[in-house]
């Protein structure tokens, strides 16, 4: 177990420093200036000049790279080109933002799938859920999220959000993005949990728990569902990530400040340390959810490390 | 193991019914709950605010940059900064220069200047000054010049051509400007290397700004610009978040002939066009911009406003100093014939009336019509086809095709492709390249194009200094992003220092556009106008040239 647990730990951690290493290659290597950037067009080129030498930009690559990997393992990604912010805290605050965005819509895509495993109990709901899961899977993200902001705009409570998740109105705010963010996952997990728990549900066990008398939502909700989970964690460790680099749709229309929308931002604005730090958090994001995963796998079901051993 | 918890719990069959109506009870009882927290919270946000105060909403589309006086650059900025921050001089609505917080200025030979500071006008209140302020004095102007002039300024080209020494202290290689003195508390002196005229019309600019030196005290280094700004204007900085900036009243605001109506003005940034619309419909916020892509939802063809939106909203037409072109890199393509081919070639008034509904002033040269007095020497349409194609048969054009790079913002891919439409007419291949702006700004500058749409927004309020900028041979590449060069043209831009008469000056440039766009740097295409929608009820909206929204002479007339 233990050897299972180091070998994926290698293995994420290679990928983590090889997301560092080609963002910032890819990121130094496209033909842009950034002093010319930040100084605007107006600025003298003797300025613009004297600015890349300031910010290193005539230094060779590889002395460049190797500044930037001590940087990084020092948690220092500098300040942002475009306005001077510390660029570790601005991310800092803009992740906060995203990664409570993406925990209501878990929050409502969880709540969708109890709805899913009560369909089992009441069969005839059940072909609703599967004309409602290829509706939403059918929408696009920029389609359902205009639409989405005006109904927030005409019906909802609350139409502005502060930035700062300081209030229950900031809130309560998220609460349409995040449903508009849920759909893609609603329907992929429910298609999946629906395929497992039909499977599962056949199973001799299920039939001697019948037998026994349980009632089924204990049946479904204690006995079925632990059996159907190790496809359902699979497809969220994908899903996951997706949503915190897929936010940034729902961010510009909604306007709210998360790591998606910095991230179009700085692309815009060739605004380098942001971009190297919104990628690195990303990938951390990615890695760190598999690896939770990963881990989580064989506490569900050991025998996915009996099949790991060597 | 599964069949073996069940085997263990056998006897318990009989209780099987009773357990289901538990659990059932459970969920019903859960349900009820949760469902009684959410109407809860939603009606305590339906439930009406408590009374507050007089407030103003504006919708942006980009968040403003951080409010560093000498590093703001984006124009989209200045109607939050021109709240907070002032200047020697402004810009009044018609375009002509008022004092600010120079009462007075003069000069005998246009070569010394001295600017007298009102006396009462004093910071906002700040914790910089211990919550306290302090009065503004030409010490605090002669600071605020000096880093305006400096190397991590982003808007020195606005001085260094003009100030004694501000060249120098700029590249680092002296202590100070030789050029900025003070004469007492009261009265701040400045050399220029030669005669200007036109040098009010640099400051009158809303890049420069007075602030105190206290905040560029290292204490303060993360907050300034964001929750820190100290400035002298009608409005305090209250909040700022990514999505709102808050400002509150300035209490102690010196101007008492113009106080802010306002207590609070919150400006919202909403990206999205069509959301912003909305946003206005359903009255979260009361004055917006309208973008152009918004144009046909709003404007009815003949370009008047909608029955929808007229029956609750006014507009208001605001000339901006920002002029739309497609530039040409005279190096690239030095074939004069073929340029002027390219000029008469386009149709301006198509451009203007297919994608801005007419809200343009066709433009035929660099100069914006009417700013400062100037009076363009282009009086007709501009759009010749028989005129181009003759050019183009004198010119040693064969049929290549000529690149036009665009971007993604201000009608660049519209605009694009309605030349291109307009030169294929005429015989003249043109090739559409989309790049984001930045890059066609490095390209442009780098001379790696043949032709750039481009949009200039003008910072100088007169004639001159766009000129002498944008043609002069020692201005290229930037900001003669055309590589225009032409020692006649030189000669008259230099010429303009020697004028010592307004009126024989403004004259004199409408000359130099006369031969500058004989040798066509570029095709100029419109002055936009911006259209400003906001409530019927509101009154007193004025806008300058300059981006700058008397806000504080706006009323509401409920």
């Amino acid at each position: 177990m233990i050897s299972y647990l180091v070998m994926r730990f290698g293995y994420y951690l290679s990928i983590f420093l090889g997301i560092i290493v080609f963002s910032f290659l890819l990121f130094h290597v496209i033909p842009s200036d950034p002093a010319r950037t930040i100084l605007g067009p107006n600025a003298d080129q003797a300025q613009v000049e004297q600015l890349r030498e300031k910010l290193g930009l005539n230094e060779p690559l590889y002395r460049r790279l190797g500044y930037y990997l001590v940087n990084v393992a020092t948690l220092k990604f500098g300040h942002s080109y475009v306005d001077g912010r510390d660029v570790f805290i601005e991310i800092g605050r803009r992740f906060k933002v995203t990664l409570s965005l993406i925990t209501v819509s878990m929050v409502i895509v969880f709540g969708y799938l109890a709805v899913t495993i009560l369909t089992f109990r009441f069969s005839s709901l059940q072909r609703w859920s599967h004309a409602i899961d290829f509706l939403i899977s059918s929408l696009p993200v920029f389609f359902s999220g205009i639409i989405g902001a005006i109904f927030v705009l005409y019906f909802y409570p609350v139409t502005s959000f502060s930035g700062n998740l300081n209030s229950v109105n900031d809130l309560i705010f998220l609460i349409p993005p995040a449903l508009v963010l849920a759909f893609y996952p609603m329907s992929i997990l429910s298609g999946i949990l629906k395929e497992e728990m039909s499977f599962v549900l056949q199973s001799l066990y299920i039939t001697a728990e019948k037998s026994w008398g349980f009632s089924d939502i204990t049946i479904l909700f204690k006995y079925a569902l632990k059996n159907s989970l190790i496809p359902i964690l699979s497809a969220l460790s994908n899903i996951l990530p997706m949503l915190l680099t897929g936010a940034f749709i729902v961010e510009i229309i909604f306007s709210v400040p998360g790591i998606g929308s910095i991230l179009v931002k700085s692309i815009l604005e060739q605004d380098f340390p942001m971009l190297e730090c919104t990628v690195i958090v990303n990938g951390a994001f990615f890695v760190l959810v598999n690896l939770g995963f990963e881990y989580l796998y064989p506490l569900l079901d050991p025998r996915t490390v009996r099949g790991n051993k060597i | 193991m599964k069949i073996a918890d069940g085997i263990t719990n056998r006897t318990e069959s009989s209780m099987g019914s009773t357990m289901l109506n538990q659990e059932l009870g459970c969920l019903r009882k859960t349900g009820r709950l949760l469902t009684g927290l959410f109407i809860a919270v939603l009606i305590c946000a339906f439930l009406p605010p408590a009374a507050q105060a007089m407030r103003l909403v504006f919708g942006l589309d980009t968040a403003p940059e951080r409010l560093i006086p000498i590093k703001i650059k984006n124009p989209q900025t200045f109607p939050v900064s021109m709240q907070i921050f002032q200047g020697l001089c402004d810009l009044d609505e018609k375009g002509s220069v008022i004092p600010c917080i120079a009462e007075s200025w003069d000069t005998k030979d246009y070569k010394t200047w001295r600017f007298h500071i009102r006396r009462g006008v004093f910071f906002q209140k700040s914790p910089i000054f211990q919550n306290g302020t302090r009065e503004v004095t030409a010490e605090d102007v002669l600071y605020c010049l000096t880093r305006f002039c400096s190397a991590s300024s982003y808007n020195a080209f606005l001085l260094i051509d003009s100030v004694i020494g501000a060249a120098e202290y700029n590249q680092g290689k002296a202590e100070k400007v030789k050029g900025l003195s003070l004469l007492d508390k009261y009265t701040i002196q400045i050399d220029l290397l030669r005669p200007e005229l036109f040098f009010i019309n640099r400051l009158s600019t809303a890049l420069v700004s007075v602030f105190p030196r206290e905040v560029d005290k290292k204490e303060y280094g993360e907050k300034v610009g964001l929750s820190l700004v100290v400035g002298t204007g009608p409005y305090v900085l209250q909040s700022r978040t990514e999505t709102e900036v808050v400002l509150k009243r300035n209490d102690n605001y010196w101007n008492t002939a113009t106080q802010p109506h306002f207590d609070e003005i919150t400006f919202r940034v909403i990206r999205n066009d069509q959301m912003r619309l909305v946003n206005l419909q359903r009255g979260n916020i009361d004055l917006m911009v309208l973008p152009s892509s918004l144009f046909p939802s709003v404007f009815n063809r003949n370009g008047t406003l909608r029955e929808y939106i007229s029956k609750k909203f006014q507009m208001k037409i605001a000339a901006t100093f920002n002029t739309h072109f497609l530039g040409i890199n005279n190096t690239a393509i030095p074939d004069v014939n073929l340029r002027r081919a390219m000029f008469w070639g386009t149709n301006r008034k198509e451009i203007i009336d297919t994608i801005l509904y007419g809200y343009a002033d066709l433009t035929g040269g660099p100069v914006p019509p009417g700013i400062d007095g100037y009076k363009s020497p282009f009086t007709d349409s501009l759009f010749d086809p028989d005129k181009a194609k003759a050019y183009l048969k004198r010119s040693n054009y064969r049929g290549e095709p000529l690149e036009l790079l665009l971007y993604d913002i201000a009608n660049s891919e519209q605009v694009g492709q309605i030349f291109q439409a307009q030169m294929a007419n005429v015989g003249i291949q043109v090739v559409l390249k989309k790049l984001d702006f930045n890059s066609v700004i490095n390209r442009m500058v780098k001379g790696e194009c043949q032709l750039f749409s481009m949009f200039a927004e003008y910072v100088f309020s007169s004639p001159q200094p766009i000129l002498i900028n944008l043609f002069s041979s020692s201005k290229i590449p930037v900001p003669n992003v055309f590589h225009f060069s032409n020692s006649a043209v030189d000669a008259m831009l230099n010429s303009l220092y020697t004028i010592t008469n307004e009126k024989e000056s403004v004259r004199e440039c409408s000359r130099i556009v006369d031969r500058i766009m004989q040798g066509v740097p570029g095709v100029f295409l419109y002055r936009q106008k911006y259209v400003i929608l906001y409530p019927k009820e509101m009154t007193g909206l004025e806008v300058s040239g300059n981006n700058h929204y008397f806000l504080e002479k706006m009323k509401i007339g409920r």
